[in-house]
């Protein structure tokens, strides 16, 4: 019987745990940041990207690249990708209509019920110097344009912009980049961090310019 | 079987399960307070947020701060030295290519008395390794995590950021401090023996 003494020993000294010695002991968290983003209240699309139903520009046609032949459209992408090239302007002094769509998604979040629109444009950095001259919006089915403009949720309206070179700068033949930015404000926000940068290359000459 | 041999199996048969009893009800904790490891009472981390979230924000814009607050504890009886350590960083541009890990600020606060205590100030992506209190066993700790997006203020300064993603894994590592050595005592001197006369 020795041994069912000696067994039942061993087996209740396996059972006590190993004692003082120093060890890491370890825990672990995470933490996530997402920043928010102008395409939840409001996106700008090119007419090849603009989703059903297309509104189309009423009496109007999408602005061409001038002087492309064939002709292309002036702008192409949307949101983030959107990139406009207006072509060949030098002796023109006119309203370029629908450069691009903006539309509103069907709801806005945290209950915002509208937002309203505003536009400014900085100068070609090379050069100081500004053949788009003016910046507005055009409802769908009407011929005022304004500086700024309220939309709802689902709503679309047109971007369109002054462009003046006449007469040209000189030299001629020089492209020029002006960033056009939209952004949205509503009630309890009046920051200009819900925006997009949109790139306009203006072509001081005729032909559609260089890329 | 001899009274003794009896006596002896009975007693070791008793401290078995004893231990195992008390390995039992330890699997009844709290389930909001998970042991990092096995106890062996010398030190044990204890986390009110074990594998979870500190705080996940979403939409945050200019001029925005958020915060999450945890509890650590000792449930060991050995004092640990502690160290918070980020693991990782992963993240996403904004829409115009700027990191949010680059802008948003972190402060991490102890607010175990009630009076928040700066622990560390600075940029999200600054913070790797901050050396904590020591925690000594049975104490508890409570620590606020405050994000914030600094306005860059007006002509779309912040632009850049928006859409930007980032998650950041933290560690809280802790190594028990080992007590201080106890000196040998040193043998009384033994008293003159008297010689005889």
């Amino acid at each position: 019987m020795r041994w069912l003494a000696l067994a039942g020993a061993l087996l209740a000294l396996l059972a006590v745990p190993v004692s003082d010695a120093n060890f890491n002991s370890r825990s672990a968290n995470i933490a996530t940041v997402t920043a928010a983003s102008a395409t939840q209240y409001f996106h700008i699309y090119s007419k090849a990207t603009l989703p059903p139903p297309d509104d189309g520009c009423w009496l109007f046609q999408y602005a061409p690249r001038r002087g492309s032949n064939p002709e292309v459209l002036a702008a192409s992408g949307s949101d983030r990708t959107l990139s406009v090239h207006m072509g060949g302007w030098r002796g023109q002094d006119a309203l370029a209509r629908c450069v691009t769509a903006i539309r509103a998604p069907s709801t806005f979040p945290d209950g915002v019920t509208q937002i309203t629109l505003h536009t400014r444009i900085a100068a070609d950095t090379a050069t100081g110097r500004s053949p788009i001259t003016g910046a507005s919006f055009r409802r769908v089915n009407s011929l005022t344009n304004n500086p700024t403009v309220t939309l709802t949720p689902g709503q679309q309206v047109s971007l369109e912009l002054d462009i003046d070179l006449n007469p040209g700068y000189s030299p001629a033949n020089r492209l020029y980049t002006q960033v056009v930015t939209v952004w949205a404000t509503w009630a309890g926000n009046d920051d200009d961090f819900f925006a997009f940068d949109i790139p306009v290359k203006v072509y001081d000459g005729t032909g559609p310019g260089p890329n | 079987m001899r009274r003794g041999q009896i006596i002896g199996l009975i007693v070791a048969a008793v401290l078995g399960l004893a231990t195992a009893a008390a390995g039992a009800l330890a699997a009844d904790d709290p389930p909001h307070i998970q042991r990092a490891a096995a106890a062996s009472g010398a030190l044990a981390l204890s986390n009110s947020r074990e594998g979870a979230a500190i705080f996940a924000a979403h939409d945050l814009r200019p001029g925005d701060e958020i915060s999450g607050t945890l509890t650590l504890g000792n449930t060991g009886d050995r004092t640990g030295r502690v160290l918070l350590s980020r693991a990782s960083l992963v993240e996403t541009p904004g829409l115009g290519g700027g990191k949010l890990s680059d802008v948003l600020t972190l402060r991490v606060e102890d607010i175990t008395s009630g009076v928040p205590a700066d622990v560390v100030t600075g940029t999200l992506r600054g913070m790797q390794n901050v050396l904590l209190r020591d925690l000594p066993g049975g104490a508890t700790r409570t620590y606020r995590f405050v994000v914030g997006f600094p306005d860059g203020g007006p002509g779309g300064a912040d632009n850049a950021y928006q859409g930007g993603s980032v998650r950041m894994d933290y560690e809280w590592l802790t190594e028990a401090i080992a007590p201080a050595a106890t000196p040998t005592p040193r043998p009384a001197p033994k008293p003159p023996v008297a010689k005889p006369v």
